[in-house]
C-alpha cells in the first residue's frame, strides 16, 4: 500500500503552533486524524460515498443542518475523484482504471522514467485540477462555512494564451490596456468599452440580444468591432471557454466571473490552494462535517441497497439503516450496478512534472499560471482549446526544482491525445526558450516610463534549443463525466433511481441518487450547485444550506482588526524581507462576497 | 470595477442588528467623552502643562482625532513641559514615540487633516529625523490608498527637506508615472506632474529634450490614456494643464504651440466621434474642444465662435448638470 501523505493538519503548522495567526475554530477533529471507527453506525439519516468536493461539501451541509451522516470511500485516501495523490498512489489509481476498477475513467497511462531523487511523497498530483476564482459560489462557501481556515490559498494573477507559436501576455485591466505599447488607440478604447459592458451586460439585453445564439467571436466582431487577438483573449483566456463557438451569453458570463473576480482581494482574478487543489478542499469539508458529527470510514464501499428496507450493506460486512437518502459518486457505484447515468461527456488529462522550475511564466513571488492554446494554435490543428495549470514548487505540490503542467481538453478520441500532446511539445519549446540566455530583454522608455517586457517577441520563433526537458512523470488518462461542457449543472443529472423497476430487483444500486463526476471546467464552477441540487434532495429546499451560526463570529472589532492586519502586514520593514513565493491571501470575512 | 469601492478601497457595511449593538456601546463612549473633554479644556484654559494632562489628549483624540483644539494642547504641553525638563535624549525618544502615535492615527483615520499638521510639526520639531523612513511611509500610504491627498502633498513636504542634500525631482516624476501607469485615475499623481514638469525643465534635468519634444511624448502617453477611458476626467484636466501651462506655451515657439492645439483639436475630435458613433457624444471631449478652440482663438485671433457655440450647444444636453454655465458661456 501507498504511504499516506500527511494530512492537512499534519502539514500544517499554524494549526498546531501557538498564537498563530489563524487558530482553528473548531477543536482537532475525530475522524480525520483519530484513528477512524471500527464499526459503522447501525442506522444514520444519510449515507454518501465518495469523499470528491460535491459529496464532501454535501456530507458537511448536511451535518451541519443536523442530518446523521455517514461518508464512506471505498479508497483509503481522501478526495476520490478530486482527490490530491502521491506517486505511489497514482500508481495503484492507474492500476485500478485500467483493470475497470474505478468508473468514470479509462485509458490511464503513467510513465515514469526511472532514476530520479525524488520520493513518492514529494508529490500531490490533483486528479482534477482546479483554480477557484475570487469571486465565485465557492469561495463565498469557504467563507460561510469558515473552511478557509484549514486551507492555505496563494494567488494565480498569470493567464497566458498562446497565439503564432507564442505565448501572449494578458491585457485585462484597465492599466495593462493603458500601458500596452501593441495596441492601436481605437482598439485601447474599444477594448476598455467591452471589459465595462461585460461587467453590466446582464443589463443590457440590446445589446447582446440579437446575437443570443450567435458565437462570440461573432458578437465581439461586429458589436466591439474588436480584431482577432484581443477576441482570442477574451474567448480563451479571460473567458476560458473551449471554443470560439460558444453562444454569447455562456461566454459573457464566463468573461465577467473573470473580470469581477480581479481586486477583490488583489490584483489577481484566481486562487488555489496551497498543498494541493480540490483535494485539500474535500478535505477540508470533511473535517467540516466530521466536526459537525458525520462519521467517516475510508476503505469502505457500498455493496447493495435494498429501497424497501431501506438498508445498505458495505463492503466491511456491516449493514445500515438509512433514514434518508444514499448518495454515491458515480466513481464508486457498486458492482453490477444497472442505475449509473449516462457519462457522455469525455474530458482528456494530461499531467506532467519536469524538471524545470519554469519561473518564467509566473508572477513575481507567484507559483502558478493559466495558460490556453485556443482553437487552431497548436500544431494538431486544434479544434478545442487545451487549458493548461502550471504550478511550480511554491504551490507544495511538487519537489524543488521541478513543476507541475496539468493540461486538460474536451476533445475526443485520438485527437484529444494529440492536442495534449502539441500542447506539451508547445510548452517545452516555449519554457527552454525562455530559460536560454537569450532571456528577457526588458525594454524601458524612458521618456515615459513604460516597462514592456518582449521576451516572448517573434525573433525566437526559430529558437533551436540545446538542451532537452527531463520529465519525472508522465500521466494520461480520459475521464467522463454527466456534467456538459461549459454548460449549467442540471438538477435532472440527479435523478433518483426507480425503486419499482421489475426487472431490476437484483440491481445493488436501486433508490439511490448518484452524484457527477468532475465537469471539464478548470474553475470550481458548478460544484456548490451540485451539492446544493443533492442537498435539496435529501432536505426538500436548500433554504438552510450552511444557515449555520458559528461561535467565533466577532462581529464587533473584526473590522478593525481587518485593517490593522491589512496594515500591521508590512510594519517595521526598515530591512526589507524578501520572502520565497507569494504570501497566502488573507481572508476578511466582512467583505461582500 | 466594484460598485460598493470608493478609490478602490472597501467600504463595510454593518447589519441593522449590528449598528444597533454599536450604537448601545457608544452612548456609553459618549458620555465618558463629554467628561473627559471639559476636563482637558478646563485644563488649557488653567494653563496645566504635566504628564497627566498630556496623557488625557491621549484618551481624547482616540475617539475624535478631529478635535484640532486638542491637537494645539497637546503640542503646548510638548513645548512647555517636556521641551523644558527632557534632555535630548529624552526628547527623541518622546518625538519618536509620538510620531508613531501619529501614525497610528493617521491609519486609522486617513483623512483628517489635523493628524497630518500634527506630524509635520513633530518633524519640525524632531532633534533628529529620519526622512528615509518617512518617504517609505507615504510609499505605503499610497498603497493602501493611491490617491490620499494627504500622502500626496505629506510626499512633497518630506522631498522638499531632502532635497536640501540632492535634487529628487527625476526620481519624483518617475514615481508619479508608476502610479499613473497603475492607474491613471489618480489626479494627485497627475497634478504632482503639473509641480514636478517646470522643475524638470528649470533644474535642466532633462538633457537633450526640447520643451516641445517632451509635450509630444506627454501628449502621447495621455492619448493612451484618453482611449482608454475617455470618462476620466482626471486625464483631460491635466490635458488642458499641458495645453496652457506657461512652461510649454512661453517655451515654445508660438507656430509650433499653435500647431500643437490644432492636432490636439483634431485628436480629441476624432475621439468624439468615436463615441458618437457608438451613440453618445463624450462631455469632457466637448469641453477639450471648446478649451481648444478658446486658445486657438487667443493665439491667432481665427474666430472660432462657431464650433464653440455648436458645442456648447451639445454640452447643454449631453451634460444637463451644468447647463446654465454652458448657456452662460455662449452669452460671450
Amino acid at each position: 500500500m501507498s504511504i499516506r501523505r500527511p494530512s492537512m493538519a499534519e502539514r500544517r503548522s499554524s494549526m498546531t503552533q501557538e498564537g498563530s495567526l489563524r487558530p482553528p475554530v473548531v477543536p482537532h477533529l475525530a475522524g480525520l486524524e483519530k484513528p477512524l471507527p471500527e464499526t459503522v453506525p447501525e442506522a444514520c439519516d444519510v449515507v454518501i460515498a465518495g469523499t470528491g468536493l460535491t459529496e464532501s461539501i454535501l456530507a458537511a451541509a448536511l451535518a451541519w443542518q443536523g442530518s446523521s451522516v455517514l461518508h464512506i470511500d471505498a479508497n483509503d485516501y481522501y478526495g476520490d475523484t478530486t482527490a490530491t495523490l502521491t506517486i505511489d498512489q497514482l500508481k495503484t489509481w492507474v492500476e485500478r482504471v485500467n483493470k475497470g476498477e474505478i468508473k468514470g475513467y479509462q485509458d490511464a497511462v503513467l510513465y515514469i522514467p526511472r532514476g530520479n531523487e525524488f520520493k513518492s511523497k514529494d508529490f500531490g498530483i490533483d486528479l482534477t485540477p482546479k483554480v477557484l476564482f475570487c469571486k465565485s459560489d465557492l469561495l463565498s462557501l469557504l467563507v460561510t462555512a469558515r473552511v478557509y481556515k484549514y486551507l492555505e490559498f496563494l494567488p494565480l494573477s498569470s493567464f497566458h494564451f498562446f497565439e503564432n507559436d507564442n505565448f501572449e501576455k494578458m491585457t485585462s485591466t484597465k492599466q495593462d490596456i493603458f500601458t500596452n505599447q501593441t495596441l492601436s488607440l481605437a482598439t485601447k478604447r474599444s477594448l476598455m468599452k467591452f471589459i465595462k459592458f461585460s461587467l453590466d451586460w446582464e443589463s443590457h439585453p440590446d445589446v447582446w440580444s440579437p446575437y443570443k445564439d450567435a458565437s462570440i467571436e461573432t458578437f465581439l466582431q461586429e458589436q466591439f468591432k474588436l480584431e482577432k487577438a484581443q477576441i482570442f483573449e477574451l474567448i480563451f483566456s479571460i473567458g476560458l471557454c473551449n471554443n470560439n463557438e460558444t453562444h454569447t451569453p455562456e461566454a459573457l458570463a464566463r468573461i465577467k466571473r473573470y473580470l469581477i473576480s480581479y481586486d477583490v482581494y488583489g490584483n489577481f482574478p484566481v486562487m488555489y490552494s496551497k498543498y494541493g487543489g480540490a483535494g485539500e478542499i474535500s478535505q477540508g469539508f470533511c473535517r467540516s462535517a466530521a466536526v459537525a458529527g458525520a462519521t467517516y470510514k475510508l476503505n469502505t464501499k457500498l455493496v447493495s441497497f435494498d429501497p424497501k428496507t431501506k438498508i445498505a450493506q458495505l463492503s466491511d460486512n456491516s449493514c445500515v439503516k438509512i433514514n434518508e437518502q444514499i448518495i454515491i459518486s458515480p466513481s464508486q457505484a457498486p458492482t453490477d450496478s444497472k442505475f449509473l447515468s449516462k457519462q457522455n461527456y469525455e474530458i482528456q488529462r494530461l499531467t506532467v512534472i519536469v524538471k524545470k522550475d519554469c519561473t518564467q511564466w509566473f508572477h513575481d513571488n507567484e507559483s502558478a499560471a493559466v495558460v490556453v492554446f485556443p482553437s487552431g494554435s497548436l500544431e494538431s490543428n486544434n479544434k478545442q482549446a487545451v487549458q493548461a495549470i502550471i504550478m511550480g514548487e511554491g504551490s507544495g505540490i511538487t519537489a524543488k526544482g521541478t513543476c507541475v503542467w496539468y493540461m486538460s481538453t474536451i476533445e475526443t478520441g485520438k485527437r484529444g491525445r494529440d492536442d495534449l500532446e502539441a500542447a506539451l511539445k508547445a510548452m517545452e519549446g516555449s519554457i527552454l526558450r525562455e530559460s536560454s540566455d537569450l532571456d528577457t530583454q526588458d525594454y524601458f522608455d524612458n521618456a515615459n516610463g513604460m516597462l514592456n517586457s518582449v521576451k516572448l517577441g517573434q525573433s525566437f520563433k526559430d529558437f533551436v534549443p540545446k538542451e532537452k526537458i527531463q520529465y519525472i512523470l508522465k500521466f494520461y488518462y480520459i475521464q467522463f463525466t454527466s456534467i456538459p461542457h461549459a454548460g449549467v449543472v442540471n438538477p435532472n443529472l440527479y435523478r433518483k433511481n426507480s425503486v419499482h423497476v421489475e426487472d431490476d430487483v437484483d440491481a445493488p444500486d436501486r433508490g439511490v441518487i448518484y452524484s457527477s463526476l468532475p465537469s471539464s471546467e478548470i474553475s470550481y464552477d458548478g460544484i456548490v450547485t451540485a451539492s446544493k441540487i443533492l442537498y435539496e434532495k435529501v432536505v426538500g429546499s436548500d433554504d438552510d444550506f450552511f444557515d449555520v451560526d458559528f461561535e467565533d463570529d466577532d462581529d464587533e472589532g473584526s473590522i478593525a482588526n481587518n485593517l490593522e492586519s491589512a496594515i500591521a502586514e508590512d510594519d517595521d520593514d526598515d530591512e526589507h524581507i524578501v520572502e520565497p513565493g507569494a504570501a497566502p491571501v488573507e481572508f476578511a470575512e466582512d467583505m461582500e462576497l | 470595477m466594484v460598485s460598493s469601492i470608493q478609490h478602490g478601497i472597501k467600504r463595510f457595511h454593518l447589519s441593522e442588528e449590528a449598528r444597533r449593538q454599536k450604537l448601545a456601546k457608544e452612548e456609553h463612549t459618549i458620555k465618558n467623552y463629554r467628561a473627559l473633554t471639559e476636563n482637558v479644556l478646563t485644563l488649557k484654559a488653567q494653563g496645566v502643562f504635566n504628564d497627566s494632562a498630556f496623557k488625557k489628549t491621549t484618551d481624547i483624540l482616540d475617539v475624535n482625532p478631529e478635535f484640532y483644539t486638542v491637537w494645539n494642547y497637546r503640542r503646548d504641553i510638548i513645548v512647555n513641559h517636556y521641551m523644558q525638563s527632557l534632555g535630548e535624549e529624552g526628547l527623541v525618544d518622546l518625538f519618536d514615540k509620538e510620531l508613531l502615535y501619529n501614525m497610528a492615527k493617521f491609519r486609522e483615520f486617513p483623512k483628517v487633516y489635523w493628524i497630518w499638521n500634527h506630524r509635520t510639526w513633530l518633524l519640525e520639531n524632531h532633534p533628529r529625523v529620519n526622512w528615509e523612513n518617512e518617504l517609505l511611509l507615504v510609499e505605503k500610504i499610497h498603497k493602501l490608498d493611491p490617491r490620499n491627498f494627504h500622502g500626496w502633498t505629506y510626499r512633497r513636504y518630506i522631498i522638499s527637506h531632502m532635497e536640501k542634500d540632492k535634487d529628487l525631482t527625476l526620481q519624483e516624476f518617475e514615481y508619479t508615472t508608476k502610479m499613473i501607469n497603475a492607474n491613471f485615475s489618480n489626479f494627485s499623481a497627475l497634478h504632482n506632474r503639473t509641480k514636478l514638469i517646470p522643475k524638470l525643465f528649470e533644474r535642466g534635468l532633462l538633457i537633450n529634450t526640447t520643451h516641445a519634444q517632451f509635450l509630444t511624448k506627454e501628449l502621447e502617453y495621455l492619448h493612451n490614456a484618453m482611449y482608454t477611458d475617455p470618462d476620466d476626467q482626471s486625464v483631460f484636466i491635466y490635458l488642458r494643464w499641458l495645453l496652457t501651462s506657461d512652461i510649454f506655451v512661453q517655451n515654445i515657439p508660438e507656430e509650433q504651440y499653435i500647431e500643437f492645439l490644432q492636432q490636439e483639436l483634431e485628436t480629441v475630435k476624432e475621439l468624439n466621434q468615436l463615441e458618437k458613433d457608438d451613440g453618445k457624444e463624450n462631455s469632457w471631449c466637448l469641453q477639450t474642444v471648446v478649451t481648444i478652440n478658446q486658445l486657438i482663438q487667443g493665439q491667432t485671433g481665427e474666430d472660432k465662435s462657431e464650433e464653440i457655440t455648436q458645442c456648447l450647444k451639445l454640452l447643454v444636453d449631453v451634460d444637463p448638470l451644468r447647463r446654465n454655465r454652458y448657456i452662460d458661456l455662449m452669452k460671450r
